[in-house]
């Protein structure tokens, strides 16, 4: 038995655990199954479900909501099945975005496929018990020295009420001595010094990952904590079907009945207005191409193409692809790219063939200026509840590391962005060494290896590719067949203003979820050629005129 | 003649060539349709800068090491820019790969086909695989594997799973398939050698050709436009370069650059003829909302007629007013800069009391012998230009370094070539930099120089950058001592180098080739698909060895 309660590093700068180590961790510990419970994210959730599917352990998809006004009512949401977890991944999304977002309306909701773990005795106090709740709700006990007190109330209020109460462990750091880490990228997220770190912005030192000898030890006396974990575990079974395409539907306009059809049809016509000659081998390759993208299910998704570009188009976008589309005669007939494939001898097999599973990348560039456009009739045409952009998660590397912890360490800002010049762009894990790696860091070699350099650089090191903050994809944006929500959590990209909303988990996991992106990049050579035609067009007719 | 603006009415312009495509709206009147790519391709001026790498501000094919490759292959086809767009991605031209095609292409007798077939393949790269689609044509049609397979060989020897046992089965297949095409052995091993050779670096060509259109059309705007494609960089806030690299290339080309004016100035950079006029978007710290309102105010009413005038009639803060005065948006007045910046202060003074009226102020004002404050000394105009832009536009930053680059022993950049394998001392401002790890992990430097009279590399060797790595870390001028490279007359090797100015780079060191080594493009491969293509190629496999094979 190891813990329902667990927070990776996606609880940014708050958890420290990276999500490969956890399951590595549950497989050396020979659990069966792996839990994952960030707080208010799901960042890590298809990645943890990857790993552990890899492994053959079963992954626990969960996440832990806690109250935008008061921190202190929280509860873990653990998905029993699909329908749980895309009713986890609306709940998050809920909080992040809704601004009268409180959590006692969770429990209003349709509980039925989910577990619901807390150990706020506010929220206990605070809900209403329906039926439904009642089955599924369970109380957490957990052993700390400092929360002792408290978990003995909780187990009272449970033994009151006559609810279910389960064992787990919360856990924001691997080994005891982590603590020191989480300690610093509390004090980053505080934008405060170590020295200043107060009691409140901390956990308890005890969060770390505990062993199932201890969860055996300390429930001796009370089985039925185990037991009630155990059978959450066996309920639990989601299965995200990581790897198969969920593509996007068309819409086909009511004269026609069936995508395929359509599509031929549109690069029939565009072919015949491509080429004045139409050869036997120009048909007959169009007739192949269009057969392997409708084998390989992606008729709905090229359709979604078109019209995007169409649209464009429409509106006097410049557009350039770029990828290996520009290997399909059927990319160009459908104008995604300007370059004939047959005239410079292009490979359709490059861009698409019947032994690939992984699905071919669209990408059009667009004039900056053009491209916002674009990417909102995307959200209309295709609607909201099911567009959404893509994030990238910014994560820790040599320089930012290497200032952030610094800045804790209570080194002035002057000073940091003197020795941060000398630090290139590389991984946060060579910082201790650095003036071996890189002749523009060698004057570094005295001070990073004296006090209180030395720490810093050693600490910074540790936090090499923890994630640091979302931000929001150049140009990814992805079509669901269905609510979005069903598939991922969505918040605000904070810092690119109000308004773009985007995925939670990043590309990679969006790729693995099945998702098919479409990558809109805004491209500025477009907008010197649009701005030099405007230009070029005024200054002739001006110079004609006079 | 009549001016026809003047009624509103637009001539027809019957010598334009209207073409309807898909982007109709840009067609509607210049003489020339930049879509039609059969007249860019064969467009000699056009054939010209790229020839030379004069290519600054063209998409694709305007970094140091691209334009220098253009003159090495003296290319002009678009068949060769998309070649040498794709064997200059970083990390290929460190395999060897770019070397082998340059001297393939300069030398005919080097160009050599394994079998006398793959001519007809590779006939447009001289053999080498520089593209993704070359290994897939080497693959199934002198090796006979599908396509599908030829694929994911490609893919699969660009990724991980090169030494993977799935691949062994890869590997028996092209020799099986090969030999079924009659190939001898110690042929069909060296077809296998070379291809895993080529294929971890090949490009796709496809996405090369696409950006490749672009590249030529943005070249033609450059011959035949450049100051509106210069102007339209700019305003676009440029590609590789700093704003500033690009108006000292206005400048070598001939084109006069004018400082922002209230009364001429648009927002955004504008070009004509031998001009280009910086746009009031340059001034940095000017907000958008005040951008408007000056353009917008001179369209509706006229042109400004005196710093009282634009005081009154533009809703603009002193501080930004003292922006413009300083930069010498109002040097129209013809007045000195320090004057207009004490009349600004009158200006608003009374704009808050409206006890009189403005224009009579500043004529007294002026008559009270306001002209006679001298104008601002050079030093502190540059100054404020680079305050102000972030780039000098009366004078080259190197002008300050007089003493130095007139020096009768400093080499200028156009009469390197004159010194080709001699050591030599040169003066240079920072344009850009690029540090790449060599195939031995060794990290090395390319500066990218100007002086007044051209551009040039400073190329810095491991052994010469370990040294003065840190003195690099600068963004100004820099003395160098050095041998003229003799492949390439515009290279100078650097042997000692030296900061000049204390001026630091600005921007931070991103991501470059030191830490990313390309490998080409590695696309995920699963062992399934090892077992889908193996069932694919059953059919050919049959048709060579017949069903009791």
């Amino acid at each position: 038995m190891i813990s329902l309660h667990v927070h990776s590093n996606y609880s940014l700068l708050q958890g420290t655990i990276r999500v490969e180590d956890l399951v590595d961790y549950a497989e050396k510990e020979g659990s069966s199954f792996v839990a994952l419970t960030d707080t208010n994210v799901m960042y890590g959730l298809i990645k943890l479900a990857k790993l552990a599917v890899a492994k053959k352990i079963k992954p626990i998809l969960g996440v832990l909501i806690d109250d935008p006004n008061n921190i202190d009512e929280h509860c873990i949401f653990l998905a029993k099945n699909n329908k749980g977890y895309s009713q986890i991944c609306r709940f998050i999304t809920d909080r992040n975005i809704r601004e009268d977002f409180s959590i006692s309306e969770l429990f209003l909701e349709d509980l039925e496929n989910m577990f619901l773990i807390t150990s706020s005795l506010e929220l206990l106090k605070k809900i209403e018990y329906t039926p439904i709740v009642k089955k599924n709700l369970f109380v957490e006990l957990f052993v700390t020295k400092k929360w002792k007190p408290k978990v003995r109330q909780l187990y009272e209020f449970a033994r009151e009420q006559n609810l279910e109460i389960v064992a787990t462990h919360p856990a924001y750091f691997y080994k005891a001595e982590d603590y020191e880490l989480h300690k610093v990228v509390s004090a980053i997220k505080k934008n405060t010094t170590l020295a200043k770190l107060e009691d409140t912005d901390i956990v308890d030192p005890e969060f770390y990952l505990r062993t199932p000898e201890e969860f055996g030890k300390l429930w001796k006396s009370l089985p039925e904590v185990i037991s009630n974990a155990e059978r959450i575990v066996k309920e639990c079974n989601v299965d995200l079907e990581l790897g198969k395409y969920k593509f996007p539907h068309f819409p086909l306009p009511n004269t026609e009945s069936d995508a395929f059809n359509y599509l031929s049809r549109i690069c029939g016509t565009e072919l015949r207005k491509k080429y004045t000659v139409l050869t036997t081998q120009i048909r007959e390759r169009l007739e192949y191409e269009l057969r392997v993208i409708d084998q390989q299910g992606f008729t709905d998704y090229f359709l979604v193409v078109w019209e995007i570009i169409k649209e464009a188009h429409k509106r006097n976008a410049l557009t350039v692809g770029r990828g290996s589309a520009a290997n399909s005669l059927v990319a160009y007939c459908l104008n995604f790219h300007q370059v004939d494939p047959i005239a410079h001898n292009l490979y359709f097999e490059r861009f698409l063939n019947m032994a690939r599973t992984s699905p071919p990348d669209i990408d059009i560039d667009f004039s900056w200026a053009e491209r916002d456009d674009i990417v909102k009739y995307v959200f209309q045409r295709f609607g909201y509840d099911r567009v959404a952009m893509i994030s990238t998660m910014i994560t820790f590397r040599a320089r930012s590391a290497f200032r952030e912890v610094a800045k804790i360490f209570g080194l002035s800002e002057t000073k940091i962005s003197q020795y941060r010049k000398h630090i290139p762009w590389t991984s946060a894990k060579n910082l201790p060494t650095i003036y071996e790696h890189f002749p523009e860091s060698k004057s570094l070699k005295y001070d990073f290896t004296t006090e209180p350099l030395k720490s810093i650089v050693e600490i910074a090191s540790r936090l090499s590719e923890f994630p640091r903050h979302i931000s929001i994809h150049p140009g990814g944006i992805v079509i669901a067949p269905s609510l979005i929500t069903n598939f991922t959590a969505l918040e605000y990209a904070a810092n690119k203003g109000i308004g773009i909303i985007v995925t939670q988990p990043d590309m990679y996991s969006i790729e693995d979820i099945g998702l098919v992106k479409i990558d809109l990049l805004s491209q500025r050579s477009l907008g010197v050629l649009r701005d030099s035609i405007d230009m070029i067009t005024q200054n002739v007719s001006e110079t004609e005129s006079i | 003649m009549l001016d026809l603006r003047k009624y509103n009415i637009t001539k027809k312009d019957d010598k334009s060539v209207s073409i309807t495509r898909i982007f109709s709206k840009l067609q509607r009147k210049q003489r020339f349709d930049i879509y039609d790519y059969n007249m860019l391709f064969q467009d000699e001026k056009t054939k010209k800068i790229i020839r030379n790498g004069s290519t600054l501000g063209c998409f694709y094919i305007e970094s140091p090491g691209m334009r220098s490759l253009l003159k090495k292959l003296n290319c002009d086809t678009f068949e060769m820019l998309v070649a040498a767009s794709s064997i200059i991605r970083p990390g290929v031209a460190e395999s060897g790969m770019m070397q082998e095609f340059i001297a393939r292409h300069k030398d005919p007798q080097k160009r050599k086909y394994l079998v006398p077939e793959m001519e007809k393949y590779l006939g447009e790269s001289y053999g080498v695989m520089i593209y993704q689609e070359d290994v897939i044509k080497v693959a199934h049609h002198i090796a006979g594997l599908s396509l599908e397979e030829a694929d994911l060989l490609r893919r699969a020897m660009s990724g991980k799973m090169r030494s993977s046992k799935t691949m062994e089965l890869l590997h028996d297949n092209f020799f099986l398939t090969a030999k079924g095409k009659k190939l001898p052995d110690d042929i069909i091993k060296e077809l296998w050698r070379q291809i895993s050779s080529f294929a971890g670096y090949a490009f796709c060509k496809a996405h090369s050709a696409s950006f490749a259109l672009l590249s030529f059309q943005v070249a033609y705007l450059k011959a035949h436009y450049p100051a509106e494609f210069l102007a339209s960089v700019l305003s676009n806030r440029g590609g590789y370069y700093s704003a500033a690299v690009y108006i000292h290339e206005c400048k070598r080309l001939g084109l006069n650059v004018f400082l922002p004016c209230v009364n001429k100035s648009k927002i955004k950079y504008y070009g004509k003829d031998k001009y280009l006029s910086i746009g009031l978007m340059a001034v940095k710290r000017l907000s958008r909302k005040t951008m408007l309102n000056i353009t917008g105010e001179r369209a509706k009413n006229g042109k400004y007629t005196s710093l009282g005038d634009f005081v009154d009639r533009v809703d603009i803060a002193p501080k930004e007013t003292e922006l413009l005065i300083k930069c010498g948006a109002f040097d129209f007045l013809e007045q000195s800069r320090p004057a207009l910046m004490w009349l600004s202060y009158f200006c608003f003074k009374s704009k808050n009391t409206i006890q009189y009226s403005l224009f009579d102020n500043e004529e007294y004002l002026l008559s009270q012998g306001f002209m006679n404050i001298p104008q601002y000394q050079v030093a502190q105009i540059c100054a404020v230009e680079y305050e102000t832009f972030g780039f000098l536009v009366s004078h080259h930053p190197l002008d300050f370094f007089a003493k130095f680059i007139n020096h009768k022993k400093i080499v200028k950049a156009k009469d390197m070539s004159n010194y080709n394998g001699k050591v030599i001392k040169m003066i240079g401002w920072f344009m850009t930099s690029k540090r790449i790890k060599t195939r031995k992990g060794k990290i090395m430097k390319f500066l990218s120089l100007e002086d007044l009279s051209g551009t040039f590399e400073a190329v810095l060797f491991p052994n010469v950058y370990s040294l003065y790595a840190e003195e690099t870390l600068s963004a100004g001028a820099f003395g160098i001592v050095g041998r003229v490279d003799t492949d390439n007359g515009n290279n100078i090797v650097v042997e000692r180098i030296k900061a000049l100015s204390t001026k630091e780079l600005q921007t931070e060191q991103t991501k470059d080739s030191a830490e990313n080594i390309y490998y080409g493009e590695v696309d995920a491969v699963h062992d399934e698909e090892f077992e889908l293509s193996k069932s694919l190629n059953k059919k050919i496999i049959n048709s060579l060895y017949g069903k009791g094979a």
